[in-house]
């Protein structure tokens, strides 16, 4: 029988820590340390800024701490804070993103949708061998080119994995908008990184 | 009236600006535009749909309101002309609403939620290389720690007894006095910006509780933003402490006394009269207009905003000078910032749970003024200069929904 002693869970060691232990404040960095901070680095897509969310985001988790519900779990209230202290940086970094008016637009004006057909998209299998530095970079470069909005919402499903409810509460939004912005949001990915990967391609046999 | 831009979006590359210009400049005449330039402002040209128009060519709003139409379609191309296919957005359904578990999802959406899996883990990635894990950790503890320390230091109201001053010679008393004249002059400058910066840092984690709390409220409360009065119909909002009927403090006080937040949340440590014990307030609202740190949107009556009406809509700020001013007869100035942070400027909660710091009091990208209603403002905005106005009467009243006015 497992010892809840040895491995506290996140509430327990939350609970120790506003009880005035300091290390369970430690262990609870340290055990979310490489999550939230890959995270943050997909959502901010700089390291540097990554780093400064994540000291930003603990340090408002300790000056919350007093408002934290125990019938809640800890994990997706961390991120929550961590999201918004991201959204924050985003805004105030001001990023406008840069369009070329030569790019190429829908020309009849039909508004005709192209689909983007996961089944035709070469993604790499979950188990295949450790991602290489190269694949993550343009897995982060897909990344900065989508909007923050459809980043945001792609990073809180298939990162941290939350429901679609959870979801809807953290961004204030109603369930049917989170849906179809989630939908959006991977067809945005998939196709951004086929174009990445495209062009990764074309440089390296060129 | 001021002139406001036509959008707030994205942006053309430099070199699309620069085609811009010429066509502009050239009178919208393609020809005259020089070679290297000329297919961007041809391709510009299509886009406004000009090129047949030439009585409209030097007609500025219909320059902006092209330009704005360009725009659009530029902004919207990526992402609007693409949509997932819809067998994928039924594995997405079907994986999320499992919890994640493709065991659970139907056979036949099994291929492709594993594509998404695989999305899933390609996004995880790898943490970013080359970061000290532990330094990183010690630093984080390290700020978690100055803050805390800080936030001690303001609690802390009596020195300790019992400190004896140590036998010491003339010589060393000159020598003391002339380190410490060097001293305080080098470390002065430093400690002072530190310390503003440390109450910033406090103030916008104050926001983002109050955020976090209002969030709760919101979720128990359909959707409503705190209240704790009916609204206000052109009775008096500034009476801080005598009537949770007159007061608009009561209403952001009612986070506070509704158990959603701290009183400690709501005190500025740039307010020296903020107050962080339940005693040192009525338990429905703060003792006076001193006390409070916080302007908080003014809601009329027979209206009832709910935190998603508008998500950029600034709902808390910090305290309004305005309101001080008027409240003791004096003229007010309405581009002065909040005095909570010396008149540096202000931090402003959204409705969507941001914050952000800002250096002036009117809205970058609506013009409006927070610690004034509209129909005040229109009346001062041909005014030139830096203004100053005979008192408001603290009990006028936002002149639209749209309208951002935060008091006391």
């Amino acid at each position: 029988m497992p010892n809840p002693t040895a491995h506290p869970t996140d509430e327990a060691l939350f609970d120790q820590y506003r009880t005035g232990q300091t290390e369970a404040f430690r262990t609870l960095i340290e055990r979310h340390h490489d999550d939230l901070l890959a995270f943050l680095y997909r959502l901010v897509g700089d390291r540097q800024a990554a780093e400064d969310v994540f000291q930003e985001a603990w340090v408002q988790v300790h000056l919350s701490a007093h408002t934290f519900d125990r019938e809640r779990t800890f994990r997706p209230w961390l991120f929550t804070i961590a999201a918004n202290k991201g959204r924050d940086y985003l805004r105030k970094k001001g990023r406008r993103q840069t369009v070329d008016l030569s790019a190429p637009v829908r020309q009849d004006g039909s508004g005709t949708a192209t689909f983007v057909d996961l089944l035709e998209v070469e993604i790499p299998a979950p188990d295949a061998a450790g991602l290489s530095r190269e694949r993550d970079a343009m897995v982060q470069r897909a990344m900065d080119s989508m909007s923050p909005q459809l980043r945001e919402i792609l990073l809180l499903a298939y990162f941290q994995r939350l429901s679609y409810a959870q979801i809807a509460e953290d961004l204030q939004i109603p369930l049917g908008t989170v849906k179809s912005r989630l939908h959006a949001a991977v067809a945005s990915f998939a196709q951004r990184f086929r174009q990445v990967s495209k062009d990764d391609t074309s440089r390296e046999s060129s | 009236m001021s002139e406001q831009p036509l959008h707030d979006g994205a942006v053309p590359t430099e070199r699309d600006q620069e085609a811009i210009d010429a066509i502009v400049n050239a009178g919208w005449d393609i020809d005259l535009v020089t070679s290297d330039l000329r297919p961007r402002a041809e391709r510009l040209l299509a886009l406004l749909g000009l090129v047949q128009d030439a009585g409209a060519r030097t007609d500025r709003v219909l320059v902006d309101v092209a330009f704005l139409r360009a725009m659009r379609q530029a902004e919207s191309s990526p992402d609007d002309a693409i949509s997932l296919h819809p067998s994928d957005e039924e594995a997405i359904d079907a994986w999320m609403l499992s919890g994640f578990d493709v065991a659970r999802v139907p056979n036949s959406l099994r291929t492709r939620v594993r594509q998404h899996e695989a999305i899933g883990a390609l996004i995880a990635g790898v943490v970013p290389r080359n970061t000290d894990r532990n330094q990183l950790v010690d630093r984080t503890m390290h700020a978690v720690a100055s803050i805390e320390s800080f936030r001690s230091e303001r609690m802390r109201v009596a020195p300790e007894r019992g400190f004896r001053i140590p036998r010491i010679r003339l010589n060393d008393l000159v020598s003391l006095a002339a380190m410490l004249l060097i001293g305080t002059a080098v470390a002065l400058p430093i400690m002072s910006s530190t310390r503003a910066h440390m109450r910033q840092t406090l103030c916008q984690a104050n926001l983002g509780s109050t955020a976090l709390a209002m969030a709760s409220y919101a979720a128990a409360n359909r959707d409503s933003l705190p209240v704790a009065n009916a609204g206000f119909q052109g009775g008096t909002w500034w009476n801080v402490g005598k009537d949770r009927n007159a007061s608009n403090s009561a209403n952001l006080f009612s986070l506070v006394a509704s158990g959603y937040a701290d009183l400690r949340d709501l005190a500025c440590p740039g307010n020296p009269k903020a107050v962080t014990e339940a005693h040192e307030t009525l338990g429905f609202d703060w003792r006076q207009l001193e006390q409070v740190s916080y302007s908080y949107r003014l809601i009329p009556a027979g209206t009832a905003p709910r935190v998603h009406d508008d998500p950029h809509a600034v709902i808390l700020a910090d305290r309004s000078p305005v309101v001080l001013m008027a409240a003791r007869g004096l003229a007010v100035r309405p581009e002065d910032n909040s005095p909570n942070h010396s008149g540096r400027g202000q931090h402003l909660l959204k409705s969507d749970g941001s914050t952000e710091w800002t250096r002036s009091p009117v809205l970058t990208e609506t013009g409006d003024n927070i610690w004034l209603p509209r129909v005040i403002e229109n009346k001062i905005r041909s005014v030139q200069g830096r203004p100053t106005i005979d008192p408001i009467q603290g009990n006028e009243l936002p002149t639209t929904p749209l309208d951002v006015f935060l008091g006391p």
